[in-house]
């Protein structure tokens, strides 16, 4: 049995483990960016797609089918992102015969058109975002809508998701061009350019419920998680389980997850995505058809291997989890190392990695998909790996946070791992007070600044810098430097700082 | 500031001094020995001119290099990169001038002896750090000299227009 990873990174390896804990074969495919890839060296069987551009390498169905066909591999999981939640793709596995590591193609069909999604969840009782349930065809609709519903509104594309192709409207004026602008976006990206309009919830929490499904029909909630902390809608830090959701709301969020993966008929592992008010009320927002990159944390604090439930849901088994059995032990903590540069706004940071260390240790797992030496390719996410850290409880979990943090090491390419040794020490983050919009706006305020060189700094900084200086070129002399010279290194590597 | 040779150094700074004791770890860092106990590590990198980094588990700092020196340093020949400015040889402390090895005019290529001066005690061999022209000699053999005084300059090749 072969099972054949459209996807590279840290995803593809994940999945790979789960393959060899299952006895199964696995294929990787890359394209000529990733040929000496952690991803392909970890397989057994190993495909070229194509040149680096996405487009005709990890999002070329053909290519991925072809691959398959070759290597004769019966699974494909996608992984996340690419062509996880592209119904087509889940269409043409199924055709060739192929099983998808996934949910049926109908399912990501329903969750894909959003304002579909609203009015199924409508229809099963689950609760939505206050707003239209199909696309608005004139401003004239929004307008109405935001009459009724009161400023500020989101416009939001039906066909996008993950937070793009949104924006906020505060008042009536800036309506018709906010209009313009998003289905000009949704066009762009998601080639539909549909609108519709959502109330917008002040100080929402993200939360959202993990769902498995199998092929019999059974459906289960698995815990949920707290993703509020998110830097222009996309998550950084995630969290399992969420602090502020008690057992009884714990109960009311998973019945709603399950009910709105029932309406879908939905099978293997997906969530449910949900907004939290502050005044307790909660409100479906999206569903993702696949595996998420936190899975980690679900995993940690429930005792469940998601990935290879995944494996085995596709393979006709029915659900080895019992809700009754299950329950959460513990908090557990991700954080999404990207290449990116917090001095520079995020701003992708692609290079080569000259070293990597990452941390072991009690409550420590590392999800990383790249290796010392490799080189970052600009064709892709920049997300370098998580960190996943578990402790009996929260407290304990942000302790062994830092620890880990102050052991990982990554040189060459600028990451997010200042922002999270930054945040441990936040007493905000400390006491779970935040919600959606608090990270984007202390990093406006200036939550990262430059951190202060101590005495240690310049004198690790001077002892190598007068290491490094060539030696006399006379053999004899070369053993004992002279004193002389060393006088002018004593000079030459006074630090500025103090 | 620091004194010192071969993994072994002294070093002071805002008034209190330590004896230290290097060694390079397999990957690349460093890990110091201080007198008074503690223990350092870090990656010591030079990602540009005049900047080092230093990164702990803290995480990553940034320093600056202290005039006049950040240009002597950008000027190692392992460095690399072409310098298109004459290097003045100074004399850093106060010293005897046992011999001048070369004259102006005299191509000299890295690592050829220039002058040798005493001082401390020890007799200590400058040569050149990358090949060049001779351009003007200050001292003579036998001369005492103060510290900060010019011993003699050389222009690099480069500034000549290639070797």
């Amino acid at each position: 049995m072969r099972l054949l990873v459209a996807n590279r990174g840290e995803i593809a390896l994940r999945v790979f483990r789960a393959c060899r804990d299952l006895g199964i074969e696995t294929v990787a495919v890359f394209s000529d960016a990733d040929r000496a890839a952690p991803h392909v060296a970890a397989a057994d069987y190993a495909v070229r797609l194509g040149p680096a551009p996405a487009r005709e390498s990890y999002l070329s169905i053909p290519a991925i089918l072809d691959a398959a066909k070759k290597t004769g591999a019966r699974l494909i999981h996608p992984g996340y992102g690419f062509l996880a939640e592209n119904a087509e793709f889940a269409r043409n596995c199924e055709e060739a015969g192929l099983l998808f590591v996934g949910p049926p193609s109908s399912a990501i069909e329903a969750m894909g058109s959003k304002t579909a999604a609203r009015r199924r969840m409508q229809q099963a009782g689950v609760p939505i975002v206050p707003g239209l349930t199909r696309p608005a065809a004139t401003v004239g609709e929004l307008e109405a809508f935001a009459a009724e519903s009161g400023y500020p509104i989101l416009l939001k594309a039906s066909a996008g998701g993950g937070g793009k192709g949104m924006r906020s409207v505060d008042s009536k004026e800036e309506l018709a061009g906010a209009f313009e602008r998003v289905s000009a976006e949704a066009r762009a990206f998601f080639k539909d350019g549909a609108v519709y309009a959502e109330k917008r919830i002040e100080r929402p929490r993200h939360i959202e419920v993990q769902v498995v499904g199998d092929a019999r029909g059974k459906v289960i909630a698995v815990g949920e998680r707290e993703c509020s902390l998110q830097r222009r809608h996309q998550k950084v830090v995630e969290e399992c389980p969420s602090p502020v959701v008690d057992a009884a709301l714990r109960e009311r969020l998973s019945s709603a997850a399950v009910a709105a993966a029932r309406a879908v008929e939905y099978r293997s592992c997906g969530t449910v995505e949900f907004l939290l008010a502050p005044d307790g009320s909660f409100y479906f927002l999206e569903m993702n058809t696949r595996l998420q990159v936190e899975h980690p944390v679900t995993e940690e604090v429930w005792g469940v291997d998601l990935a290879t439930e995944m494996i085995r849901i596709a393979l006709g088994e029915p659900l080895s989890l019992e809700a009754a059995r299950l329950s959460p032990r513990g908090h557990a903590i991700e954080c999404r190392i990207y290449a990116e540069d917090p001095r520079r706004g995020f701003a992708p940071s692609p290079g080569r990695i000259e070293a990597l260390r990452l941390p072991e240790g009690p409550g420590v797992r590392n999800d990383v998909g790249v290796e010392s030496g490799a080189v970052i390719p600009i064709d892709y996410d920049p997300l370098l790996g998580k960190l996943i850290v578990h402790g009996p409880d929260r407290s304990t979990a942000i302790a062994r946070l830092s620890r880990a943090l102050s052991e990982y090491e990554v040189a060459g390419v600028e990451t997010t791992l200042p922002l999270f040794r930054r945040l441990v020490t936040d007493p905000e983050f400390r006491d779970a007070r935040f919600d959606v919009q608090w990270l984007d706006r202390r990093l406006a305020e200036g939550l990262l600044t430059d951190p202060e060189a101590t005495s240690d700094d310049a004198a690790l900084a001077a002892i190598a810098l007068a290491e490094s200086f060539p030696r006399a070129v006379d053999g004899d002399s070369a053993a004992e430097s002279s004193l002389w010279r060393l006088a002018a290194r004593r000079e030459s590597v006074r630090g500025d700082s103090s | 500031m620091l004194d010192g040779r071969a993994g072994e150094w002294t070093v002071s700074c805002a008034g209190s001094t330590l004896h230290a004791e290097m060694v390079a770890l397999a990957d690349g860092r460093l890990s110091v020995l201080l007198s008074d106990g503690r223990q350092l590590t870090g990656r010591v990198t030079r990602p540009g001119r005049g900047e080092v980094g230093v990164s702990t588990s803290r995480g990553i700092v940034r320093l600056s290099l202290a005039d006049p020196l950040h240009d002597r340093l950008d000027h190692l020949p392992a460095a690399g990169g072409p310098s298109d400015s004459d290097e003045e040889i100074c004399a850093l402390m106060p010293g005897r001038v046992v011999e001048v090895a070369v004259a102006p005019g005299q191509r000299v290529e890295m690592g050829t002896l220039l002058l040798v001066i005493e001082a401390m005690k020890m007799q200590n061999e400058i040569r050149a750090e990358r090949a060049g022209v001779v351009k003007r000699v200050e001292v003579r053999a036998g001369e005492v000299v103060e510290g900060g005084v010019t011993l003699l300059s050389v222009q690099s090749v480069t500034a000549l227009g290639g070797g």
